[in-house]
């Protein structure tokens, strides 16, 4: 197990899990959000390859359009 | 092309030319610049006004909207006399009359796939910003400033959460010699065309100096690059509007995306 942090929280996971698994566990929507690792953005069509790693500070946000 | 300033523009800009990296020569690069702005609602009234008032030499409004009773609180530009009248317009008019330095021009149309190139056409603008108020236009943007090879500055809110980056095009990163920038993603990169947004922004709330915020971060960022000042392209930045708190995320190329690739 590694321990990592979501949107602030502390978070327990398996090893080895990807973004893409993350975002399923956590039932969020892969179309409805940005991923931020570590204060950089992972394109979505890399979720699927980037392994989370021990103390990750990963957030996820949604686009805002208005203005 | 203006090579000088008169009297009255000395003391009009002495304020932005004191300071020692702009001068008279960032100045004029501001009065040499035509820009575009698209969406003249709360973030393009004001980064307007800001261009316009800086001395900005052409400055083009885009937006096929009219002034609600609404749009007032955060709005400043309009007022209940210009309800019912075309944005851009009215926005045209007003910023005309107060600043004699800039050509203020109108287009009351809404950017959309089948109309943006005969719009280019006409005009050559060195700088767009993305003042919009819907994800389609935003990623018609994007989408023009890849092609058309323009520094795009884009802002955006929803209620309490604001975003703003500023894009550079590889095409002109190439001929910018010297340049510590390096390739960043673009807004497809961040945010796909698929992409769902959590809310609706039309029926969202917002507070004006929230709107505020935005317009004036995109149109600082923009002044900067024209006067030719570094500017971190290919930044993310979030703004709370609750809690006041910045937070910012590179923006990586996606090797897949589709508009930069
Ligand atoms: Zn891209």
């Amino acid at each position: 197990m590694i321990t990592i942090h979501i949107n602030g929280e502390l978070q327990q996971l398996a090893d080895n899990q990807t973004l893409a698994e993350l975002l399923v566990c956590k039932q969020v929507a892969p179309q409805s959000v940005a991923v931020v690792v570590n204060q950089a953005i992972i394109p979505r069509s890399e979720w699927s390859q980037y392994q989370c790693q021990a103390d990750d500070q990963i957030e996820f946000f949604s686009a805002v359009a208005g203005g | 092309m203006k090579t000088s300033l008169n009297d009255h523009q000395y003391i009009l800009y002495s304020k932005q030319m004191l300071l020692t990296d702009v001068s008279e020569q960032g100045q004029l690069a501001l009065m040499n610049a035509e820009v575009i702005v698209v969406g003249v609602g709360g973030l393009g009234q004001l980064v307007a006004q800001y261009l316009a008032a800086s001395g900005v030499g052409q400055i083009h409004l885009i937006d096929d909207d009219k002034v609600t009773l609404s749009n007032l609180p955060r709005q400043l530009l309009f007022s209940a006399n210009d309800i019912d009248v075309n944005k851009a317009h009215v926005a045209a008019g007003k910023l005309q009359q107060r600043n004699r330095d800039s050509k203020i021009l109108a287009h009351s149309v809404r950017l959309a796939p089948e109309n943006y190139l005969q719009l280019f056409n006409a005009i050559s603008p060195q700088v767009i910003f993305d003042c919009s108020d819907n994800f389609a236009t935003r990623q018609l943007i994007n989408r023009i400033a890849v092609e058309q090879h323009l520094p795009l500055f884009s802002a955006a809110i929803s209620a309490d959460q604001g975003q703003w980056f500023a894009y550079l095009p590889e095409s002109v990163l190439t001929n910018l010699s010297a340049t510590n920038i390096k390739p960043h993603g673009c807004y497809h990169c961040v945010f796909p065309a698929d992409s769902l947004l959590s809310q609706n922004c039309s029926q969202m709330g917002v507070l004006g100096p929230a709107v505020g915020i935005m317009a004036s971060m995109q149109a600082l960022a923009g002044m900067n690059h024209i006067i030719g000042r570094q500017v971190e392209f290919g930044v993310l930045h979030r703004f709370d509007a609750k809690r006041l708190s910045w937070s910012k995320a590179t923006m990586p190329i996606d090797k897949h995306c589709c508009v930069c690739r």
